[in-house]
């Protein structure tokens, strides 16, 4: 009896055990089932669901390529700045956000108001600010305001070589100028990369990962020359204030390379806010802008004509007048004032002159006299080889051909162009093409950029295309007649002390609304020094003087004076005049 | 005496003694080893790990020192560019009074005309000295003994010595 009831407890705690036994293999085979669902019929997805959250797949911004003037100053360079943005649905004080941090920032709180309203998650505080000023708008621990890496275009030089460098757009992407010419270049290449982070945003190390790394934009190297941009912006500045001109055009060129040395110009603009002093548009008229040259097309006139043989320095022209009427009745007929009459500025006897006087003088007269003895072609032929009338080729956008007019059927067009009326120039054509007369005939093809340097020091160089355009025989001639026009012609305040300056004014009218000639003018001055050797051509136009400064040796010689002369002093150019 | 004898123990059903060899115990000494070496080899798998794992949070951190240097270095170059701007520099140079030179100054050294020399300021002034026949009043003339030959670029001395009669100032 006893061991029955032993064996009756015996069974019941077999039962518990078993039991248990049973409720735990329920468990385990739960959770077993439960392993199973997650890690092998979940896995793909809980596994893409994870890499999700710990991915970061980021575009890489390749550094846009500097840009230095020929000496390694920086015209141009990118730095690293932060753009500020707010997510307005975390905002918990619009208010204070937009008045505070967006009256630090110069923007409108009104405006910032509107767009904190809405469904708006991305609002932008303000593009590209310092990262200190970003560090420290953060640092006040405001919710919803952010920040992100944005480079930034800075411009160290300001407004001193805004005309060439020209400037970008918010996104970086070139606008005008070099900036927009070279964008291709300057731009580098993006990359990509995708890592995983920790929520905190601490990068795990040995994560799968992916990346393609960005190729910054080429280097620029110019031929700009700082210095010498700094002292052709001020002499327009200074050239504006006295003559009261509306705009003032300095092109500087290495004669001996085409380098351009300087292009500047008055009124200037910031690149950096790309808005001009006055209002008025970036467009670099040294480049883009056409104008009558008047006197100083006669460089070209002349060079044909010496160059052909139809006359010499001492050549005798009779019986030049102060005025000439190319059409019967031209000078008396008020319809016909604007072709077919043609006077020299200064009134004189009827006289004889030689051809240097001629050139010296500056007599319309007398050159549409020595433009007659010309074949009707000769002159298109000499105006299309000094590159008038066509781009030059020049690496800046947008730069105008000029015009020529020669229609055959004009009698009167080739004797207009002669002494530059009824063309239609750019400084750089002119600077060029006086450029050509100092490199003994050789017309060289002037040019901006020198090189480019890429990041594996791969280096592309900028060759310009040349051609001979007069003799070196005629060229010397043709200097020495720039040489007298300055020592004893309308060009004396273009004398610099210590050199030996040649050069040719030039005062054409503008024309009015009404298609007739007013008494507005476009003065300028072409150049070159020192006039045996030329390493230097400097030419300057002035736009509207004001009247008692309204002809080339007034306007514009005296700032083409002081451009040459620190120019030369710059590239250490040996005086080769007795100085006063 | 209340010792009560024992009574034979009853003898749980299904229990007999049985006569026989002494149960073998399992060896322990390899497992404890193997447990051992296991424990070892994978604590020191986890330093290794974490030491690996350390060292690239630092890699990446000393990344963006380098990333943030290059920054400042460009900010600092931009400092530089503007303060070595000419538009910065030329206002600066008038407050001070000082003025661009309005005249010119030869120094003609006299006597030396180093044609062997492939330095070009040798062959410019040998240049000037052979056109030039008579110096001009604007051109300094200066005794060869004062002339550091070897160091062409002495040209304070030149000066004191030869502008006392024109009348410029020393430098």
């Amino acid at each position: 009896m006893a061991a029955r009831k032993a064996g009756k407890r015996l069974g019941a705690a077999h039962l518990r055990l078993g039991a248990l036994g049973v409720g735990l293999a329920l468990a385990w085979m739960g959770m077993a089932v439960r392993l199973y669902h997650v890690q092998v019929i979940q896995a793909p997805d809980l596994a893409e669901q994870g890499v999700e959250q710990r991915q970061i797949d980021r575009d890489l911004v390749p550094q846009r390529g500097n840009i230095f003037d020929r000496n390694g100053d920086p015209l141009a360079m990118t730095i690293e700045a932060a753009s500020l943005y707010v997510n307005p649905q975390e905002l918990t004080e619009p208010v204070y956000v937009a008045q505070q941090i967006g009256g630090l920032l110069g923007r409108d709180p009104d405006t910032l108001l509107q767009q904190f309203n809405g469904d708006r998650r991305f609002v932008y505080l303000k593009r590209q600010v310092d990262t200190e000023a970003a560090d420290e708008i953060l640092g006040f621990g405001l919710p919803g305001i952010y920040a992100h890496p944005e480079p930034k275009r800075v411009y160290p030089t300001g407004t001193v070589s805004s005309h060439v460098v020209g400037f970008v757009d918010v996104d970086g992407v070139g606008a005008e100028g070099i900036e927009y010419e070279f964008n291709e270049l300057l731009k580098g290449e993006p990359g990509q990369i995708a890592f995983e982070q920790t929520p905190n945003g601490v990068p795990i190390p040995w994560a799968p990962s992916q990346s393609v790394p960005a190729v910054p934009g080429h280097d620029l190297i110019t031929t700009i020359d700082l210095p010498i941009q700094y002292s052709a912006e001020d002499a327009c500045k200074s050239t504006l204030a006295v003559t009261g001109g509306a705009a003032c055009w300095v092109v500087v060129i290495e004669v001996e390379t085409g380098r351009i040395l300087a292009i500047a110009g008055a009124p200037v603009f910031d690149p950096a806010v790309r808005q001009s002093s006055d209002g008025s548009p970036f467009a670099n008229f040294a480049v883009r802008g056409m104008y009558e040259p008047g006197s100083t097309q006669k460089l070209i006139t002349f060079a044909a004509a010496l160059e052909e043989g139809i006359v010499r320095p001492d050549t005798l022209i009779r019986g030049v007048d102060d005025v000439i009427e190319l059409r019967p009745q031209a000078c008396t007929r008020s319809d016909d004032e604007i072709f077919g009459c043609y006077e020299d500025f200064d009134t004189h006897e009827t006289e004889d002159m030689t051809a240097s006087d001629v050139f010296r003088r500056s007599s319309n007269v007398g050159t549409i006299m020595v433009a007659q003895l010309m074949p009707p072609d000769l002159l298109g032929r000499y105006l299309d080889a000094f590159a008038f009338g066509q781009p030059t080729g020049l690496d800046y956008p947008g730069e105008a051909s000029g015009s020529i007019n020669l229609d055959p059927s004009c009698e009167v067009c080739p004797l207009s162009a002669a002494i530059g009326y009824g063309v239609a120039v750019t400084s750089v054509q002119m600077a060029s093409a006086y450029a050509a007369i100092g490199n003994d005939g050789m017309w060289i093809q002037p040019h901006i950029v020198s090189s480019a340097h890429g990041l594996a020091a791969e280096t592309q160089t900028f060759s310009p295309e040349s051609h001979r355009v007069v003799s070196a025989e005629t060229a010397a001639t043709l200097r020495q007649l720039l040489s007298e026009v300055v020592e004893a012609g309308t060009g004396i305040s273009a004398q610099i002390p210590g050199y030996q300056v040649g050069g040719k004014t030039g005062t054409a009218n503008k024309l009015g609304d009404d298609g007739r000639y007013t008494e507005i003018t476009m003065a300028s001055f072409v150049g070159m020094a020192p006039i045996d050797d030329p390493k230097v051509v400097v030419a300057v136009v002035v736009d509207s003087p004001s009247f008692e400064y309204r002809t080339g040796g007034l306007a514009a010689a005296p700032a083409f004076a002081q451009v040459m002369e620190q120019a030369l002093h710059r590239l250490g150019v040996t005086p080769d005049a007795p100085s006063g | 005496m209340t010792a009560q004898p024992l009574r034979h123990p009853r003898m749980r059903p299904g229990l007999r003694v049985v006569a026989g060899r002494k149960a073998a115990r399992p060896a322990m000494g390899p497992w404890v080893v193997f447990s051992v070496v296991a424990i070892v080899a994978f604590l020191g798998m986890v330093a290794t790990r974490t030491s690996l794992d350390r060292s690239a949070i630092d890699l990446a951190a000393i990344e963006a020192d380098i990333s943030q240097a290059r920054a400042t270095n460009q900010v600092l170059r931009l400092e530089i560019g503007r303060l070595e701007s000419p538009a910065r520099i030329a206002p600066l140079a008038r407050e001070m009074g000082m003025i661009y030179p309005d005249q010119s100054q030869r120094l003609l050294v006299a006597g030396v005309i180093r044609e062997d020399s492939s330095d070009p300021r040798w062959a410019e002034i040998g240049r000037m000295a052979a056109t030039v026949v008579e110096a001009p009043s604007d051109v300094v003339e200066v005794d060869i003994a004062t002339v550091g030959l070897d160091q062409p670029q002495a040209a304070a001395p030149l000066i004191a010595t030869g502008a006392s009669d024109s009348g410029g100032d020393a430098p």
